[in-house]
Formats: C-alpha cells, structure tokens, sequence
C-alpha cells in the first residue's frame, strides 16, 4: 500500500510540471494558430492522460478504499480476534490461578502429610523406648519365645533375676532347657495348645531358682504378631510374696479366732463367775445380815429393859450397820439386774413416762414447795420399766438435794442434741456439785456428800448410766456447788418406729 | 383355830442354818404355831420324815400340812427335796413354801415349773421377817384346807430311787 502510494504521488509531481512548458510556448506570436492547435491537441491528450489518470487515481482510489475497507474489516476481525483473545487468555490465567492454588494446597497437604508421618515416626520410637524401658522395669517377668521353635528370644531383667541366671544364659534356649520350668508341662504341649488357644495360663506354679529356692509364680502365655512373625510373650508373675501374705492371713485369722474363742470363753467364765458372786451375793449375804438384825431385835425384846441406854444405843447402831448392808446389797444386786436383765423395746412416751412417775413421788413432797416445769417431752423406742428406773432416779436426785431449798425448782426438758438422738434434761436448783468430780458421779456406789447430808447408796447414777448405755446413749451432768446441777441423758433416735 | 395343840396339824420346816430356825420359830411363836413345827436341817432328811423312814420311822403316821423349805442346803437341797415330793403322788399333795434368800429369776422359775405352792424371800428387816413368817404360819397352816386322801402305807417307786441320790 504504502509503495502505490509513492508511485502516486512522483506522478503527481510529472503531472504539475507540463503546464508550465505550455506556458512559455503561447508567448511566442509567429506559430500562433498551428501552435495553438497543437496546444489544443496537446492539452486535449494531457486532459484525457489526466481524466484516464484522475480515472485510474480513483480507481486506485476506490481500490485503496476497498482495501481501506477490507483492512478495516480485517482489522476489525483482528480486534475481535484479540478480544476473544484477551478473554481466553483471562480465562487461562484464572484458571492457572486455580491451578496454583490447588497445588499449593496439594503441596501444603504433602507438608502436613509429611509432619504426620514424621511424629508417627517419633511416636513409633517413644513407644518402642517406652515398651523397652517397661519390659526392662517390669517387676512382672517377661519371656518372649519364637513360637515355631520355643525359644527365647528376649528375656527381661526381672525374670533371669528371679531365675538367679545372666540375660546371656537364657537367651535362645528352649525353656524346657532351663531347670525351673522343668517340671511345667513339656514345652511342645504347651506350643501346640498355645497355637490352639491362642493362650495358656498356669496358676500357682511352683519354680525353682538356680539357687534351690521355691517360688511361686502365675504364668500367662499368649500369642501375638510382630511383623510377620508369630510370637509368644509370656508374663510371670512372682506370687510368693502374696501367697506368703495371703497364708499369714489365713494364719492371723485363725489365730485371731481362736484368740475370740478363748477370749469369749474368758468371758463367759468371768460372766458365770459375777453370776455366782451375785447369788452368793444374794443369798449368803443376806442370811448373815438377816441373823444380825433378827438376834439384835430379839435381844432387845428379851433383854432391852435391862440394858443401859449406852447398851440400847450400841443395839441401834448395829440394826442401822445392819440395814443399811442390806441396803447395799439390795442396791448392788439391782444394778446386776439391770445390766442382766432382757430389754423389751416399745415405743415410750417419755412426758407420759415423767407424769406416772412424778405421781409416785406426791408423798414425799407432801409440804414443800416446788415448782415443777415440765416441758414438752419426745417419744423415744426403749424398754419401758428401765427409763422409768432412769426418770425415778434423777427425780428422786433432784429432790433429795433441793431438801434445803425453801422454794425448789425442777425443770424437765428436751434439748436438741446431736444428730440420731434425743436428749432429755432434769435440772434443779439444789445442791449442786463440784464438777471436778463431775466424772465420779456414774460410779457404783460414788457419793459426793456425806451420808449425814443426803442420805443414799450412790447406786442410783450408776443404774442410770448403766440403763441409758444399754439403750445406746450417753448420761452425762453439769453443775456447781450449791448452783444446781443438770443432769443429761440421750436416746438414740436411729431406730425408725417399728410398732 | 381349834385351841387345841394337838389338833394343830404339823409345819415340816427345811432349814439348815439353826439361827434361821430360830428366827422363823420366834416368829411363829405368837400363833402358838411353833410348838406344831418339825425341824430337818437338809434335804434328805426332809424326805426320811415326809416317808417316816430313817430316823422318822417312828414319829406318829400323817403328812404336814406344809412344807417350808430352804433352798440352799448340804447334800440334797430344796429344789431336789421338792422334785422328789412333787414326783410321788401322795406328797405332792403336800403345799411347798419355798423360804430362800435368794431373790433370782432363775431360781424362782425353776421352783414354779416344779410346782412349788409360794416362793418367799426372806426378808432382812426383822420385823418384815417375822410378819412374813407369821402370814405364812396363819395361812398355811390354819386357813388353808388340805385334802383329805388314804394313808399309803408302802413307799413309792420315787422314794426308793431318792434314796440312791
């Protein structure tokens, strides 16, 4: 194109140069009309040479504009051509985008791929490490034993210490080749039953160290795969230790029970003893006693008149001795009786219980005054007549010592006591008592005053005691001299009402 | 009470310890009752006058009409003494008062099942005593009626096998 272009434009420039030459022939008058005819022609052909020019230029022209056109349209496509182009080259990348991205995941995978493996692979050492050290540690033996020839492949430090031989001494013999096993079953059975069973197991069995030395051991067999060969591991265990305890247990209990049995035997000799001294108690004591005072009041009778006031007096004192022995007595084969006798449990309704008793006592409170608070009472499971001994007791008790008190007050109430019981309170405001000896009061026989001051055995606080302990609960006292005192007893309520 | 002493008819009192016989014979004193007591101080010569053998072979023919009876005695004592008489079917007619000392249970159940008529604990206190003593001796052996019943001349089959123990 561009070189039809250059040709165009030199004839052009041809083109622009002939007029001029025409210009300077008309100056010239002698050759006027042949020149100017000669000029006309001329100029005629010079127009047809520009007309077919100016044709053939626009027919160039038209060409070129067709070709302008065909290269535009050319081009055009070319565009569009390149705009797919461009789009399908987009496209390509994004999807080489893609592409990187998942090989970049892959890539990221194999990584972690790789990491696992690698902490398996360390996860697999520690737990050989770790199963090394535990077959090296174990105070159970360990023996593993080619299955197809029966020897041993590893033994552990536990188990040829044991055996009294060296790691090296063991290794790759059969255990029948070795002097402890050799009284278990012969080692082919047990292969044969181990391949069968896939286990075998011994109790109790009996090995003999190198040393001559018993023990006893458990042993377990069974199969298992490493790699691809069949295995047996067998754990022994060393029972000696435990069988020897397991005897001494045995030995103990029989010992201990045969210390029962004696000891039960004891008791029962020490029960028929106490049982013999309180009949003796009872019958051959009293016989004397009765002849004392029978044989004083007699000779009274017969001889008192003639006797000196000083001889009836020393007759006085020994019926008073004589009766208050009787007394002691009374009181000490009571509080045999009540430690003896069978408890028959009901429900007791201790207000009820403290009304009938209280009745009792209307005789020997005829002209003083007292003023009797008696609170609300509980129902308690326990032998009737027993807590009716407890309540005439410590009644009787607060009334003894509030003798002195113009106006004598005695409360009976319930105190919330520890869990599981109930505890009752008589508290007066009599006497009292020193309670440094607070602890001397539940004893047989204890006084804490003088006969002249209250009159009594001191058997009363130790039936008390002896009753509320075998119902299962506690008596126990407070007071201060000449401050009154309270005395406590607790029932246990474990016991739901069965009645 | 008939007045006459020998219409009384006769207390058999078992006792080995002679002050106890006294004391029990000072009591019955006031009813004239003491003068009617016969007094063996154990078991088997208890049984030697119930069967009037032995020493007793002569005494005139006729049963107490009590028996008061000690427990606790030389060679048979009143337990035995009243398992023998309760065996044979003439003396257990006879009513046995068992006076003891001894005020435990099982003694008492054991006299009750061998089928004693009273079981009294003598009791210290003098004046107790003799009141007991008295309401034993008035009861005994005035109020209370004994059965008529035929003189049984031979001993029993019980009394010869007493003889062995």
């Amino acid at each position: 194109m561009n070189i039809e272009d250059s040709t165009f434009t030199e004839r052009r420039k041809s083109a622009t140069s002939e007029p001029a030459s025409i210009l300077a022939r008309e100056n010239d008058p002698g050759a006027s009309q042949i020149g100017r005819d000669l000029r006309v022609e001329r100029a005629e052909i010079r127009t047809e040479q520009a007309e077919s020019r100016t044709a053939q230029a626009k027919t160039r022209t038209e060409q070129a504009e067709t070709r302008t056109e065909q290269a535009e349209t050319r081009m055009e496509q070319a565009e569009t051509r390149t705009e797919q182009a461009e789009s399908r080259t987009e496209q390509a990348e994004a999807r080489t985008e893609q592409a990187e991205t998942r090989m970049e995941q892959a890539e990221n995978r194999t990584e972690q791929a790789e990491a696992r493996t690698e902490r398996s692979e360390q996860t697999i050492r520690e737990s050989e490490l770790r199963y090394r050290r535990l077959f090296e540690a174990a105070t159970d033996g360990i023996l593993i034993l080619d299955v197809e020839t029966g020897r041993i492949n590893d033994v552990n430090p536990f188990l040829f210490n044991l055996l009294g031989f060296t790691h090296a001494e063991m290794i790759y013999k059969t255990i029948g080749d070795l002097g402890p096993f050799r009284n278990v079953e012969p080692i082919e059975g047990m292969l044969e039953r181990i391949k069968l069973q896939g286990i075998v197991s011994y109790d109790d069995l009996s090995l003999e160290t190198r040393d001559g030395r018993r023990i006893a051991v458990d042993l377990v067999s069974n199969v298992y795969q490493s790699g691809d060969k069949t295995m047996i591991r067998c754990n022994i265990r060393d029972i000696t230790e435990r069988k020897r305890a397991e005897g001494e247990i045995l030995r103990l209990n029989v010992e201990l029970e045969q210390r029962v049995a004696e000891r039960t035997a004891q008791l029962q000799i020490a029960n028929e003893e106490l049982e013999a001294f309180s009949y003796s108690v009872s019958h051959d004591l009293r016989g004397p006693l009765r002849h004392i005072l029978g044989f004083a009041d007699l000779l009274k009778m017969d001889a008192g008149a003639s006797l000196s006031e000083k001889g009836n007096r020393h007759l006085g004192s020994i019926s008073e001795a004589a009766e208050r022995m009787g007394s002691l007595i009374d009181d000490l084969l009571t509080f045999s009786r009540v430690g003896k006798s069978p408890m028959q449990k009901t429900e007791v309704n201790l207000e009820e219980l403290v009304g009938e008793t209280l009745s009792d006592f209307q005789q020997e409170t005829k002209g003083r005054t007292i003023t009797w608070d008696i609170r609300k009472l509980p129902v308690v499971r326990g032998d009737r007549s027993l807590l009716r001994m407890v309540l005439v007791n410590l009644i009787s008790n607060a009334l003894k010592f509030t003798h002195g008190r113009a106006h004598a007050k005695i409360e009976i109430g319930h105190i919330s006591g520890s869990e599981g019981e109930t505890v009752i309170s008589i508290r007066d405001n009599g006497a009292g008592f020193d309670p440094r000896y607070a602890n001397k009061l539940f004893g047989v026989f204890q006084r804490l005053h003088t006969q002249a001051e209250f009159e009594g055995t001191g058997i009363g606080l130790a039936n008390v005691q002896r009753i509320i302990h075998r119902h299962g609960g506690r008596a126990w006292a407070e007071g201060i001299v000449d401050g009154g005192a309270t005395f406590y007893f607790s029932i246990p309520t474990g016991q739901p009402p069965s009645k | 009470m008939n007045g006459s002493i020998a219409n009384v008819k006769k207390i058999l009192l078992v006792e080995d310890d002679p002050r106890d016989v006294e004391l029990t014979l000072a009591a019955l004193q006031e009813y004239h009752l003491d003068r009617t007591v016969a007094v063996v101080d154990n078991g088997a010569e208890a049984l030697d006058y119930l069967y009037r053998r032995g020493k007793f072979k002569t005494r005139p023919e006729g049963d107490p009409v009590v028996v008061l009876l000690d427990n606790k005695m030389p060679k048979l004592n009143g337990l035995e003494v009243l398992t023998t008489m309760k065996t044979d079917s003439r003396l257990k007619m006879i009513p046995v008062v068992v006076l003891t000392s001894s005020r435990e249970t099982p003694d008492l159940l054991e006299f009750y099942r061998t089928g004693c008529n009273a079981y009294v604990v003598k009791p210290v206190n003098f004046s107790e005593f003799i009141n007991a003593i008295k309401q034993l001796g008035v009861f005994w052996a005035i109020i209370n009626e004994v059965p008529v019943h035929e003189e049984i001349e031979e001993p029993s089959a019980a009394a010869a096998g007493v003889e062995e123990i």
